[in-house]
């Protein structure tokens, strides 16, 4: 069945699929694979940085290895998400947002990635009584990064469950202050390290610790979008 | 004759140039919609809405201006064309509906030199309800707003669900903006016609396409001209230096705005005091509309050199539209 002249017909038929969502579909399969993989790389980010702990290095370099690989397939991801944002027909509002979330989001695989790479190349150092910091640390960068992929998913499907989310967020982001100024402390207050040595671990725990910072603000940004969104 | 009716077409091409904008302007300027396929649901919304609803406010004009010659029409016709054009060029919101009332006037004035009372009569319930289309168009938004907040809010949705919503819901307000556009403004087109004896009835099987069907689709066709041809460049300044509203203000605005203009294409009964179906300004209701949004969210932001321009449109047009009509008349006359 066609509908008049062949070119209403065919705009017709694509402002069908436009309305009805066929083409939505993809970005949200997209996006969805894109949180997966956020969530992979915190858990193999842990992984490295145990094994790096315990010297295993074959361990940590097939933690490395994959790393690079859910970094790079994230980066893919992206790009065919912005893509298909700016060619279909989306309301500015959520274009708007999701390229946003998607901007912000990407900047933590890149650190996560940017950490075990220095740690590979420095040789970075870590004094036995510090490994329960970074370990909990990591600890507090990988649950961190679980709550906003749970955070970015309620807002795409249950923006009213955002609040909740960003609060654990919240409470998260304090803890690794906590575990990162302790840190500090030892780090600092250890006579037998050279100051260039302090200063390298100094810049490793800052790192750490930034991912926590990061989530954090990611959550609020996500915050002010679903308030806009919940009228 | 076709030439006595290009002025009528003419002002149809501009008003759908002008006024397709208030109904898809946000739609495309946000680029949710293409123009062609906003202008081809404008072009076939105005066109049915012109036909079904059309006739009724083409009474009333013709019952004001009680235009007996085709050159009389022609001058009623081209006059509005004139001001509104330079209304436009001087920046000051116009209104076709004001315009082409202000022209019959001063046919009228210049034909039979004075107004009787039932013409004052319904000059005045003509400017009551010019009054009352933006408090109506106002009031629905409001309403609208907060019954469809409470609803969304009250039942939350997937982002994309949502967004699909919202996409239907401004395309489908569009599309009646559109209707409501063409049954109420079309009168303003060939109003000045309808008491002219131009076309036979033609028969269609069991239906009957009379006079005043003929000039409506006539009509509808010059606005899904001006709509088709003319109309992207008001559609990208309505919505995207005017009004740049979120999808679902646009949608409420829009959707309020299409039910004060499509309230006012029917006549209506109210005990012993007939409302007669009255072409009003769509830009005027859409600006109420907003308006009704705003007090809905708690914003009071409508700027005042916005509002002192749109009176200054109020007076002037009409005015100037029955001084033209009433200067050109004589000299068309003698053409004719």
């Amino acid at each position: 069945m066609t509908f008049g002249p062949p070119e209403w017909d065919r705009a017709l038929r694509n402002f069908l699929k436009d309305l009805f969502g066929a083409k939505q579909r993809q970005i949200e399969a997209d996006l969805d694979e894109y949180l997966a993989n956020l969530d992979a790389i915190a858990l193999d980010m842990r992984e490295a940085i145990r094994a790096y702990l315990a010297k295993e290095e074959g361990e940590f370099l097939s933690a490395f290895e994959r790393i690079n690989k859910i970094e790079n397939r994230l980066d893919t991801l992206r790009r065919a998400i912005e893509e298909h944002i700016y060619g279909h027909r989306l309301l500015p509002d959520t274009r708007d947002d999701i390229l946003a979330l998607l901007e912000g989001l990407d900047k933590i695989p890149n650190r996560m990635q940017a950490i075990t790479r220095e740690m590979l190349l420095q040789r970075l150092r870590i004094p036995p009584n510090l490994h329960q910091s970074v370990t909990d640390l990591t600890d507090r960068g990988t649950r961190i990064v679980q709550v906003l992929t749970q955070t970015s998913r309620a807002f795409l499907n249950k923006p009213h469950l955002v609040r909740q989310s960003v609060q654990q967020l919240s409470q998260l982001e304090h803890e690794g202050d906590l575990v990162e100024h302790q840190a500090l402390k030892l780090i600092f207050g250890d006579g037998s390290l050279e100051l260039a040595e302090k200063l390298q671990l100094n810049h490793f725990f800052d790192r750490l610790g930034s991912i926590c910072d990061m989530a954090e603000d990611r959550g609020d940004e996500i915050m002010i979008w679903a308030l806009k969104r919940l009228l | 004759m076709v030439a006595w009716l290009s002025s009528g077409l003419l002002l149809g091409w501009s008003l759908g140039a002008n006024d397709a904008a208030n109904v898809f302007g946000t739609a495309v300027a946000s680029r949710m919609v293409r123009f062609a396929t906003a202008a081809r649901f404008c072009a076939v919304f105005v066109v049915l809405g012109g036909l079904v609803n059309g006739p009724a406010a083409m009474e009333t004009l013709g019952a004001l201006g009680q235009i007996e010659t085709l050159p009389g029409a022609f001058a009623t016709a081209v006059a509005p064309a004139v001001i509104i054009a330079a209304m436009v060029r001087l920046g000051i919101p116009v209104s076709t509906s004001q315009a082409v009332v202000g022209a019959l006037i001063g046919y009228r004035l210049m034909m039979v030199g004075s107004l009787d009372t039932a013409t004052w009569r319904l000059l005045w319930t003509i400017i009551l309800t010019w009054a009352a289309c933006p408090v109506l168009a106002a009031t629905v938004a409001f309403c609208t707003y907060k019954l469809t907040a409470l609803i969304f809010r009250s039942l939350p949705m997937p982002l994309f669900a949502l967004d699909r919503w919202l996409r239907f819901g401004l395309i489908a307000a569009g599309c009646y903006g559109a209707w409501a556009l063409g049954g109420n403004n079309l009168a303003n087109v060939v109003g000045v016609y309808a008491r002219l004896d131009l076309f036979a009835p033609v028969q269609f099987g069991p239906w009957t396409l009379s006079q005043s069907r003929m000039l409506a689709t006539l009509g509808g066709l010059a606005i899904a001209l001006g709509a088709a041809t003319y109309s992207y460049r008001v559609m990208l300044t309505v919505g995207r230096d005017l009004m740049r509203l979120d999808a679902f203000s646009a949608f409420i605005a829009v959707f309020a705005e299409a039910v004060a203009v499509d309230f006012f294409a029917h006549s209506w009964k109210i005990g012993t005091f007939v409302l007669p179906a009255i072409p009003v300004s769509i830009t005027q209701a859409l600006i109420g509309a907003v308006l009704g949004i705003g007090f809905a969210r708690g914003l009071h932001t409508m700027k005042m050199p916005v509002l002192g321009l749109i009176a200054l449109g109020w007076v002037l047009t009409p005015l100037l539209a029955a001084l033209l009509t009433a200067g050109i008349l004589p000299l068309v006359l003698r053409l004719g």
